[in-house]
């Protein structure tokens, strides 16, 4: 394509002709054909034509925080002119060594240059980089900059790094909160591990009857017959529920309320896994639309071929059916649960899920969600972790989450079976003394829905990622 | 020696050498020497005021013109050195007028052309207008890819390399161009010999047949220039696609 400064040299090459020709001057003619000449020259040896890219590293997984390091060569043929070739990197990646743009002059010759690169990744997720841009130029601009990419694919798989919380040394800082105490399996044989002595209920076995106990109380006051209570066969199950509502997205890119979440979410999963517990995650998405028909099952429940194939990954969307009553898809169309499991092969499950959160990864609010597993929930009356930015003008979702948790929750109320981990975001964003204020502020103007929330029974663990390390939240809080 | 520094030389050495060859070119047409007398009479007070003789006028045209030349020089912009070319090429008119086959200025004026400088010389000024034109003008846009390739982060040694390499191409394409066009002009007593063959008999005049020429010269040199660039962008597809040969 011919730039404006050519089209320029023409009109005057073109100019100095005409005037040649009305004035019959041989001079004015042969330099009127002079930059027509010129132009001609430096289109015939035009700009390079042909870039190779060889990309020389390896893909790797690491962790946040982690260096990788690069090699690229390209190798430039025909033509003559400036090239450059650049490796976009993604935005959270930090170039602490060499160069990943380079600027060449090919000459006559093939010409060949290498460059290498060592960065930071400081943000989890998956990262390829398909392709080296390069772009070529004519030495005199005459025709435009030919772009291109030449496909060197790399990937890398940057993982969260969870915040372990290996025990609790402070005796006074025992806390209710990070066991799952009444969890258990609905129906696992009872083990020889006792539990607790409760009343007697009809269809109680008599054998199970505590005579000592149950004298011992007769002779006091009437009262009824005690039962020994044994743990079931089984694993306690915990539920972690994570929000990825837009404004988990305060702060920064690479620092952000929803990568402290991640990293509280692994912090808790590796907690219980390390337990023995059966960890399931649910991500949700507080904006998402709440369905307003009602819950019904929406899909033929899964063969053993289809169960199977969902043990090691989260499920695939379905494709939503619609329902025939309402006419409306249903809402559970966007589930993104892993269902609860045990080992390290569950931790693997969950890391590599969370490498692909992002900002309203969820498509289901927080009681879709809880509607959406309650098939898992039913009758083993878990632990919830519901991890989230409480904001005062975004309760009724956490609310109506809440109260659908209750219908899953056992009789055994006494101990705190829900657990709303707040991630304050407002002290993520503030980066001066004056919005640390404002952050502040805006936490008391949320106060009252803490305290309303902890008279629902829920416990609120308040978590300030500039302040406090994750052990530190969870061992302030105390139940 | 810095590459810039260098490109900063070299365009004031062609715009003083110009500006020089022009002036000392004009200073010597039958138009000048015809209006000389009023210019004595303008530029003579001042010359008096100086306390200088007003026949060494030439001189201080001369040196004005160069001051001019410098300043141009000195703005460094693509506009300042468009002003350059125009203050040479009005330098450069008289003389080239000269040398026409039809004595336009005598159409106003009795006039006799008496030029002191031969066709080759005024010919040679002009193919050094022409390259000075080329010269500042591609120098300028060298320097603003340069910084904007320093803007993308490239390191100075890589820049001077790009630098230095258009230099070179910009120098070997004006040469060859001014060799061509020198050998275009020689040629073309033996080509006007061949068309007068050739077109005498033709029921248009010559003026017809050299405006249809001119247009067709400057519709070709677009064609082949659009041409070009299809070429290059073919060239580019196949690399995209990832098939090195």
């Amino acid at each position: 394509m011919l730039t404006r400064d050519i089209q320029e040299l023409i009109v005057s090459g073109v100019t100095f002709l005409v005037m040649g020709m009305f004035l019959g001057n041989l001079i004015l003619i042969v330099l009127g054909v002079f930059p027509i000449v010129f132009l001609a020259l430096g289109i015939l040896i035009g700009q390079p034509r042909q870039v190779i890219i060889e990309r020389h590293g390896e893909d790797q997984k690491i962790w946040v925080d982690n260096q990788v390091a690069d090699t690229i060569t390209a190798t430039v043929r025909g033509g003559v002119g400036p090239v450059t070739f650049s490796d976009v990197l993604p935005d959270s990646f930090r170039l602490e060594e060499g160069t990943n743009f380079k600027v060449l002059w090919k000459g006559p010759m093939e010409a060949k240059e290498t460059i290498s690169y060592r960065v930071t990744c400081a943000k989890r997720g998956r990262f390829e980089l398909d392709a080296v841009s390069w772009e070529t130029r004519h030495p005199l601009q005459i025709t435009g900059n030919q772009l291109g990419e030449y496909p060197a694919l790399r990937t890398y798989i940057v993982q969260p790094k969870p915040l372990f919380v290996k025990r609790v040394r402070e005796r006074k800082a025992i806390t209710r909160v990070p066991m799952p105490m009444d969890a258990r399996i609905k129906f696992g044989f009872p083990t020889t591990d006792f539990l607790e002595v409760r009343d007697y209920k009809p269809g109680d076995p008599y054998r199970s009857i505590n005579w000592k106990v149950t004298a011992r109380r007769l002779s006091s006051s009437p009262s009824a017959y005690q039962v020994n209570e044994f743990e079931k066969e089984g694993k306690k199950a915990v539920w972690i529920f994570l929000d990825t509502a837009a404004h988990m997205a305060l702060g920064t890119t690479v620092r952000n309320t929803l990568e402290y979440a991640v990293r509280a979410a692994l912090g808790f999963a590796d907690f219980y896994l390390n337990r023995e517990c059966q960890v399931g995650l649910c991500i949700y998405d507080y904006d998402a639309h709440e369905w307003e028909g009602t819950y019904q099952q929406a899909e033929i429940p899964p063969g053993l071929d289809a169960v199977l194939s969902i043990v090691d990954q989260i499920e695939e969307p379905v494709e939503p059916l619609v329902l025939p009553s309402t006419n409306r898809r249903s809402p559970t169309s966007t589930s993104k649960v892993i269902f609860p499991d045990i080992g390290r092969k569950q931790q693997f499950r969950i890391m590599r899920e969370m490498v692909n959160v992002e900002i309203k990864y969820g498509g289901e609010s927080l009681k879709e969600a809880i509607i959406s597993c309650r098939g898992h929930i039913v009758g083993t009356s878990p632990l919830f972790i519901v991890i989230t930015m409480i904001d005062a003008s975004k309760s009724k979702g956490l609310f109506d989450g809440i109260q659908e948790l209750y219908k899953y929750i056992g009789r055994l109320r006494r101990n705190p079976n829900i657990i709303i981990f707040n991630v304050q975001g407002y002290n993520v964003a503030a980066s001066k003394g004056v919005e640390d204020v404002a952050a502040e502020l805006l936490h008391y103007h949320n106060r009252p829905l803490v305290m309303k929330l902890r008279n629902m029974g829920a416990t609120v663990v308040s978590w300030d990622p500039n302040t406090q390390t994750f052990a530190q939240a969870l061992i302030q809080q105390r139940a | 020696m810095k590459t810039e520094t260098y490109i900063r030389g070299v365009e004031l050495g062609v715009a003083l050498a110009s500006t020089y060859m022009v002036a000392v070119t004009m200073l010597q047409t039958s138009l000048y020497a015809k209006f000389k007398p009023n210019v004595v009479n303008i530029l003579g007070p001042i010359l008096i005021s100086f306390g200088a003789d007003p026949h060494y006028v030439d001189i201080f045209i001369l040196f004005l013109v160069m001051a001019l030349s410098f300043l141009f020089w000195r703005g460094g912009r693509e506009a300042d050195y468009g002003k350059l070319f125009t203050l040479n090429m009005l330098m450069f008119f008289p003389s080239v007028l000269d040398f026409s086959m039809f004595n336009w200025v005598n159409l106003i004026m009795p006039y006799e052309a008496e030029p002191k400088v031969s066709a080759i010389w005024v010919f040679g000024v002009g193919l050094l207008l022409q390259t000075t034109y080329l010269t500042l003008r591609y120098t300028a846009i060298f320097k603003e890819v340069r910084d904007e390739l320093e803007g993308r982060g490239a390191e100075n040694s890589d820049l001077d390399k790009v630098s230095r390499g258009q230099m070179g191409y910009l120098v070997v394409l004006v040469i060859s161009t001014a060799v061509i066009s020198t050998v275009v002009y020689s040629a073309f007593p033996f080509i006007q010999n061949l068309l007068n063959v050739e077109l005498t008999g033709y029921p248009y005049p010559h003026l017809i047949i050299g405006v249809v020429g001119t247009f067709l010269i400057a519709g070709a040199t677009i064609l082949y220039l659009r041409g070009g660039g299809g070429e290059t962008a073919q060239g580019v597809a196949s690399t995209i696609q990832g098939s090195p040969d």
